[in-house]
């Protein structure tokens, strides 16, 4: 990948203020250009690589199936878990998808009301990574159960037995939280999406025309359309911002408030969150890097976005490392023997203290690299760090799930879990699942959103021609 | 005469068929929703607005009840599946008949209650009415039921392996050799027996067939014991133990707790000693033995050393006692051993103060030998017993009448030179898989013209016979038995031969005369019992044994102070050493000598002190398998000459060094059975008619391959934290609630809860009840019951028992090896077992920390040694941990479908149907009671479990063991969680029946102490109390208020409904390291 550094701005307006901004387009690419580079990656043939990275996918995501099929027709025994460990990278799984879903949001909700202009190159491509990691996510906690079957009795059905859901449990706030998430996030994508999908329709011919044009919903870009549609982003925005904080905030009380010693610590929420938008941003990354430079979108997707992202990731992975370096002063401080005991293994004596260092090197130190400029632009070390961090994220699932579960309270049930290969299958399964999706979805939607990118080109701005005077006229002083 | 069924009255009818509590109580409330036609809501229907939601719920709900709940014209049926059977059975409800089961190895026999249903035997417990015993029973009683369904047993004739029917066998054999009478060139060989119908026939058999020989086996019959009793007592007598009134027990390598019971139920009178308010205090308990066993993790001071070297140890101690006593010849017949030692080696000062104690409290000491040491030793210890004043008010002597018979060696050289042709095989045993492995039996008994073994499982000795007779499970067969105390027993049968079976008694009938029937067989011994003096027949076949006929007292007929020459010349062995190992080969607490090897339950109960299961070890201690460069799992082979066996090391605290102790019974390769095939390995080859017990000058091996091991706990220490607490008497005499100040509990924070949940003991007044969004539904607290255990300490030996009757009485399904190792054990209330030393408590004070100084499974990477255990002063602690029926459950709160919920009477109950399997309350619970089916253990083959639905479905193998299942509990299909339930099913047969006899009358509080749960029952102990906190005059509210009484894991505020009594030690101050005794716990905060 090449150095982005090397576009050339000479011709940004803001230069002529004296301020010097780096522009989120580059090579002054006319709208034209930008409408014709990410429709044409719909509208053309996808390039040799697409089908080298698809067929594989399906063939995971076929793994997936049938591993699902085996889990199901013979019971939860063909995965590792035993008593005391009783979720094993079943929950790991989700929680990291879980946590992988949360940059989407927040690069489309907050960061939108917090006018972060950066934003539009990636909310699109995010988003939907949202969305298809909030569905990887979904597969584990809803096939993880014992009689699948039986997985309606966690939906509010009215029934004859009168029993209703227990409303305690933080295992029913997660469904709740979820599938909220999940709707939420659909339609704000949605209707992100609508405006793009009327320019594809009306590039578009035949069978695409038509079906571009049905989901477009008589889209015609007039100025009251816009007007709603701002409004309805707007608010959607607000909608979503929240459920940010709370999607992961619930799932980290599956384990907050349970008793098990490792699990039970008040800094869950925040810590869950910060992680998940860690973890969101890596998983931005390691998509976007590739993809800018096979479809040619390097001026859409430039030096300036991953540098922020990077310092998102440097920022909340620090958060991370606090929050670790806190879980393991309170226990101390707290002098509970339980609590004390599993820090204690964890970091020393357990059988999992690799595990706990993995995470630890991979989400605390990796990261740490980004306070320096160079690294944040040498897409390489960028996309190596970012991967690091992918990886350090499932391990602190793991490091939180199972290795807790497995020292808890008495001793003599002390136990040892490793995954079994039906689990090793099903989560490269969930990434085949994940990168099918994602390609496919690469095929038919334009992953930029169009017209929300067009909105930050100087040109859109209403002075921007007085500016284009101003310099003219200051270059002339100058001569 | 024609039996007419009457049908029961109407009124009885509707309490059987009842639909709730509301029914059979005919309330009016449930008159009233009777009524209704929409029951549930009607009200609102009417007088409110109806929602649209409220409408859709009704319809739906009222669709359903449609069905059951509120059709009015269904007829009234009686329904009489059962057709045969006796009079005075109530559908649905269990018969229980009294019986007796021969004791392992022969001798005595355990009395037992047997619960049937419809027929089919479905529990075996112990008999509270027998005299001497209290009703506990052993886990092998327990397991012994499901031998009875052996989907392995042997069902039919077999002529040289072949199938035949039984008139071949009887017209090609059995009448030409009835014709013969003659006995000569015959043998029989038997188990030892105390039954006297069976001792009548064989001698009638001997009678009928002159020249006749008769030899008796068993593999683990205390040959020693036995040798050194004919000299002293006469070869008709046996002694029996009783410990009740013992102060100070001294067991030498006797295992009297564990499969070695000395009297007729001696872990109930050792229990009632270890009582710390018995008068006089507790007894004091001292072992010298080479491996751990129950006898020794109950000890107040154990000495570790090699079974040889128990001899030396009694015979230092005998001159001790002798010297103390002034008693010299006792000196002399002492120094006949110690004379030929270097006392230097012993841990004299343990011998010493152990000696001074005994004879301070002379009178009420005994000392026990195990019965396979060698009859120089017993006569030693006779004479000690005798010094002591033992004999009398602890050891009596009771003449069972014993007959003699030839020995294993005879049967050997006899079939070696011909002079045995026809040999019948009746023993429990295997001879050709169990005989000394220098007799070369197997390959002697393949000459034989006829080898007719009579055996209700196939084994070793089948593959050899001529011809095999499928034998009767004890429950299926007539007979009588004396209990080891001289009570004549009676052993009836519970259901007819499920394969046709043929018992021991009618096979003897069968060679005297041509009826040969379960009925002439009853004649038989009803003849006995009249014979015996018996009167009341029906009396004594229901109480299980006769109040007359008791056997008279033995007597001394030797003097063992006239033994000084055996003791002279017996042989004494070196200290084993690196090179020179010694093995000891013991009972296996999981299959005895083999009999149990086709046991699932048996199999999978963990060892009480290795936690091993499928599996028998070559156990050693930390620093000989460190000096050896062994670990955990490594297979090795252990040559003895030219004998050699293979096993896998495992490392065991409080192993005498340079011992391997290694179980008998395991088949390895030879099993074909379903169960046992493949499980263990055969140690058998290692045991010789010189050496039956313990092998000296033993060499190991590494073979370099490792072998997985199913632990089902891998830890040994609590890690400092005080869970299975104990004190000594002086801390119970200072501070009688010290127990409830150990560990974290000495500082728990405040409650500050702003959550009140229910007030199950009505002690605040006006408590809010719990709000349901369904009228009616609010939770209530039941006024009369609350359910609650306690399980004390101070008598759980550890032993199994209750692991094994809550197997039995909850269908709970074995799992197989794969799956333990997996950890994915079933059992729901399981044995935690600790090992403290005061090398870990010095530690932990000095760190304050946890510290895993015994290295785990995982942790094996760690050399061995570096954390060291001190297995001089190493003690055991073994703690049953179930569902601890939680007021404040954890697991409750978080289960999303509402699957496990409180009841009003203080259960955290357990939904099956309602589970979906998130397994989030095992995760939750903190004494990870609960028990997850991952795949479908009771249905599918345990060999195929991954197989999933393309595994065969359990076919004709298993019907049998489907007969064994308990009608009043469902058995649990794959993907729900379960768990321990206070045996809900005999809660709620008491609360039903309590309610019925109630009538109308609002007294429905079931009575105090009237029924027990399946785990309470087992134990012969008397560990586990179960009771109403609400009944007043129940055991359990006394124990309840015991000082010692804790809760377990108090600290996270559980509020658990099982409590826990501290263990109290009596340590002898003068012994050398007592003050560490019994305060490990003491010291973790």
């Amino acid at each position: 990948m090449a150095d982005t550094n090397t576009a050339n701005t000479a011709v940004h307006p803001t230069e002529a203020e004296g301020v010097v901004r780096e522009p989120l387009v580059l090579n002054n690419r006319s709208l034209g250009w930008i409408t014709e580079r990410i429709c044409g990656i719909v509208e053309n043939r996808q390039p040799f690589i697409w089908w080298v990275l698809f067929v594989p996918s399906v063939l995971l995501f076929l793994c997936l199936v049938f591993s699902l099929v085996y889990l199901v027709s013979t019971g939860v025994g063909v995965w590792g878990m035993n008593h005391p460990v009783a979720w094993g990278w079943d929950i790991v799984n989700f929680v990291f998808w879980i946590g992988i879903g949360h940059a989407g949001t927040l690069i489309s909700a907050i960061l939108f009301l917090t006018r972060q202009k950066w934003r539009t190159s990636v909310n699109r491509a995010s988003e939907a990574m949202t969305l298809i990691a909030v569905m990887c996510a979904g597969i584990f906690p809803g096939f993880h159960v014992g009689r699948f079957w039986m997985v309606w009795f966690l939906a509010p059905v009215p029934n004859s037995n009168a029993i209703w859901q227990n409303f305690k449990s933080p295992l029913l706030w997660d469904v709740f939280a979820v599938s909220t998430y999940f709707i939420v996030s659909v339609i704000f994508w949605y209707i992100g999406l609508i405006p793009d999908l009327a320019t594809l329709r009306d590039r578009g011919k035949g069978i695409a025309k038509k079906l571009y044009g049905f989901f477009a919903l008589g889209w015609r870009g007039g100025n009251r359309q816009w007007h709603h549609y701002e409004m309805a982003y707007l608010i959607l925005a607000a909608l979503s911002t929240p459920l940010v904080l709370s999607v992961h905030s619930v799932v980290s009380f599956d384990f907050a408030t349970s008793v098990v010693p490792g699990w039970h610590t008040t800094i869950f929420p925040p810590y869950f969150v910060a992680g998940a938008i860690f973890g969101g941003f890596a998983m931005v990354l390691t998509l976007m890097l590739p993809i800018r430079k096979l479809y040619g979108l390097e001026d859409l997707i430039t030096g300036k976005h991953v540098d922020n992202m990077a310092k998102i990731i440097l920022l909340t992975g620090t958060i991370v490392g606090y929050a670790y370096i806190m879980e393991l002063f309170i226990s101390y401080y707290a002098a509970n023997k339980f609590e004390g005991d599993a820090f204690h293994m964890r970091i020393l004596s357990g059988p999992y203290t690799w595990a706990y260092y993995c995470m630890f090197f991979c989400n605390v130190i990796a990261p740490q690299v980004f306070w320096f400029h160079w690294a944040r632009h040498n897409l390489w070390m960028v996309f190596i760090i970012v991967n690091f961090v992918n990886f350090g994220m499932w391990f602190e699932r793991f490091v939180i799930i199972p290795t807790s579960l497995a020292r808890d309270f008495l001793p003599g049930q002390w136990g040892y879990y490793s995954a079994s290969w039906v689990e090793k299958l099903m989560f490269a399964g969930s990434f085949g699942m994940f990168f099918m999706l994602f390609l496919i979805f690469i095929r038919f939607l334009p992953i930029i959103a169009v017209s929300e990118v067009k909105g930050v080109l100087p040109e859109s701005d209403p002075h921007y021609h007085d500016w284009k005077r101003l310099r003219e006229k200051r270059r002339g002083a100058g001569k | 005469m024609k039996r007419k069924w009457h049908h029961p009255a109407e009124e009885e009818a509707s309490r059987i068929h009842w639909r709730s509590l509301g029914e059979l109580e005919g309330s009016g409330e449930f008159k009233g929703w009777l009524e209704r036609e929409f029951p549930q809501g009607a009200q609102e229907l009417e007088f409110d607005e109806t929602s649209r939601r409220s409408f859709v719920k009704l319809m739906g709900a009222s669709t359903a009840l449609a069905g059951f709940g509120v059709s009015c014209s269904r007829p009234l049926e009686h329904l009489v599946p059962f057709n045969d059977h006796v009079e005075w059975i109530v559908p649905g409800k269990f018969l229980y008949y009294s019986t007796a089961k021969p004791r392992l190895g022969g001798l005595g026999c355990d009395p037992l209650v047997v619960t049937t249903f419809e027929g089919r035997p479905t529990k075996v417990d112990g008999n509270r009415l027998h005299p001497g015993v209290n009703g506990g029973s052993t886990a092998f009683t327990q397991a012994s039921i499901l031998d009875l369904y052996d989907q392995d047993r042997s069902k039919g004739y077999l002529k040289k392996s072949a199938e035949t029917t039984r008139a071949d066998f009887e017209e090609s054999f059995l009448l030409p050799f009835r014709e013969s009478k003659s006995g000569a060139k015959v043998g029989m060989l038997i188990s030892d027996s105390t039954s006297p119908t069976r001792r009548v026939l064989l001698d009638e058999v001997v009678k009928a067939y002159p020249g006749m020989r008769l030899f008796s086996y068993e593999a683990l019959s205390p040959v020693g014991a036995r040798a050194a009793e004919t000299d002293l007592y006469g070869a008709t007598a046996l002694p029996v133990v009783n410990l009740s009134g013992a102060t100070r027990i001294l067991s030498l390598d006797c295992d009297f707790l564990g499969n070695e019971p000395v009297g007729e139920d001696s872990l109930t009178e050792y229990s009632a000693t270890r009582n710390p308010d018995r008068e006089g205090g507790p007894s004091r308990l001292y072992s010298v033995e080479s491996a751990f066993t129950l006898t020794g993790g109950q000890a107040d001071h154990r000495y570790r050393i090699a079974a040889s070297q128990v001899l030396p140890v009694a015979a230092m101690l005998a001159k001790e006692v002798g010297a103390a006593l002034g008693d010299a010849a006792l000196v002399s017949l002492a120094d006949a051993v110690v004379s030929r030692l270097v006392p230097v080696v012993f841990k004299q000062d343990w011998i010493r103060e152990c000696a001074v104690d005994l004879v301070a409290q002379k009178g009420t000491s005994v000392i026990l030998l195990g019965g396979r040491q060698p009859k120089a030793a017993h006569v030693l210890v006779a004479a000690l017993n005798r010094a002591l004043g033992a004999y009398g008010p602890l050891i009596s002597l009771v003449d069972h009448k014993l007959a003699s018979y030839e020995g294993i060696s005879a049967l050997s050289s006899a079939v070696e030179a011909g002079e045995i042709e026809t040999l019948f095989v009746l023993n429990e045993g295997d001879v050709a898989y169990d005989a000394p492995s220098n007799l070369a039996v197997a390959t002697k008994l393949a000459k034989l013209k006829n080898l007719v073994q009579l055996g209700y499982r196939s084994n070793e000795t089948t593959k050899l016979s001529t011809w095999h007779i499928p034998g009767a499970h004890f429950l299926e067969s007539w007979g009588d038995h004396y209990s080891l105390s001289g009570v004549y027993s009676v052993q009836q049968p519970m259901i007819n031969p499920l394969w046709g079976g043929v018992s021991e008694g009618r096979f003897l009938l069968s060679l005297l005369q041509e009826d040969a029937s379960g009925n002439a067989l009853l004649d038989r011994v009803k003849k006995t019992f009249a014979a015996i003096g018996g009167i009341d027949w029906s009396l004594a076949l229901r109480d299980g044994y006769a109040r007359e006929g008791k056997l008279a007292a033995g007597a001394f007929s030797g003097d063992p102070g006239a033994q000084a020459e055996a003791l002279s010349k017996a042989p004494l062995a070196d200290f084993p050493h690196a090179n020179g190992l010694e093995v000891t080969l013991t009972s296996s607490s999981a299959v005895y000598d083999g009999r149990f090897a086709n046991n699932g339950w048996m199999q999978e109960a963990p060892d009480p002190i290795t936690k091993l299961t499928w599996d028998n070890a070559a156990l050693m201690s930390f620093s000989s398998a460190a000096e050896l460069g062994l670990e955990d799992g490594d297979l090795v082979e252990l040559t003895v000459g030219d004998r050699r066996v293979k096993a896998p090391v495992l490392r065991s605290p409080g192993q005498a060094d340079f011992v391997v102790s290694l179980a008998l019974g395991y088949y390895g390769d030879l099993a074909t059975a379903t169960v046992s095939k493949g499980v263990g390995f055969n140690a058998y080859p290692l045991l010789t008619t010189a050496q039956p017990y313990f092998v000296t000058s033993a060499l190991v091996r590494k073979i370099g391959t490792k072998y997985p091991l199913a632990l089902t706990a891998e830890h040994y220490s609590m890690e400092g934290r005080a869970i299975a607490r104990e004190g000594t008497v002086d801390m119970l005499k200072e501070e009688p609630d010290f127990a409830q100040y150990q560990g974290m509990d000495s500082h728990i924070p405040e409650n500050v809860s702003l959550y009140e949940g229910p007030d199950y003991m009505g002690n605040q007044e006006n408590a809010t009840p719990l709000i349901s969004p369904i009228p009616g539904h609010e939770f209530r607290v039941d006024p009369n019951h609350q359910w609650a255990m306690t399980v004390d300490l101070n008598t759980c030996i550890g032993c199994n028992a209750c692991v094994i009757a809550c197997q039995s009485e909850n269908n709970i399904p074995i799992v197989g090896k794969e799956q333990v190792i997996n950890g994915r054990e079933m059992h729901w209330i399981r044995m935690d077992r600790y090992f403290t030393s005061p090398k870990d408590k010095e530690i932990i004070s000095q760190r304050g920390g946890a510290l895993d100084y015994l290295t785990g499974a995982e942790s094996t990477k760690d050399t061995p040694g570096r954390r060291t255990i001190d297995d001089d002063q190493v003690e055991m602690i073994s703690q049953p941990v179930a569902c601890q029926q939680c007021e404040s459950a954890p697991c409750e709160t978080v289960c999303p479908v509402n699957a496990t919920v409180h009841t009003g009477d203080g259960l955290n109950a357990m939904t099956y149907n309602r589970c979906i399997g998130t397994r989030y309350c095992a995760n939750n619970c903190p004494y990870t009671a609960r028990r997850f089916n991952y795949y479908d253990y009771n249905k599918r083959p345990l060999d195929q479990l991954e197989l999933g639905p393309l595994a065969p479905a359990s076919g004709a193998a298993t019907t049998t063991q489907r007969l064994l299942k308990n009608p009043n509990v469902t058995v649990r299909m794959r993907g729900v969680i379960e768990k321990c339930t206070y045996c809900v099913q005999r809660i709620n047969a008491a609360k039903i029946g309590a309610k019925t006899a109630a009538r109308d009358s609002a007294d429905i509080q079931v009575k105090a102490n009237s029924f027990t749960v399946a785990c309470q029952d087992a134990c012969g102990a008397g560990a586990i109390t179960f009771g109403n906190l609400k009944a007043e005059g129940d055991k359990i509210l006394a124990v309840k208020k015991n000082p010692r009484n804790y809760d377990l894991l108090k600290y996270i505020g559980t509020r658990p409904r099982t409590s826990y009594l501290a263990r109290i030690k009596n340590p002898n101050p003068k012994m050398p390291g007592a003050e560490m005794v019994g305060t490990v716990t003491s010291k973790m905060h």
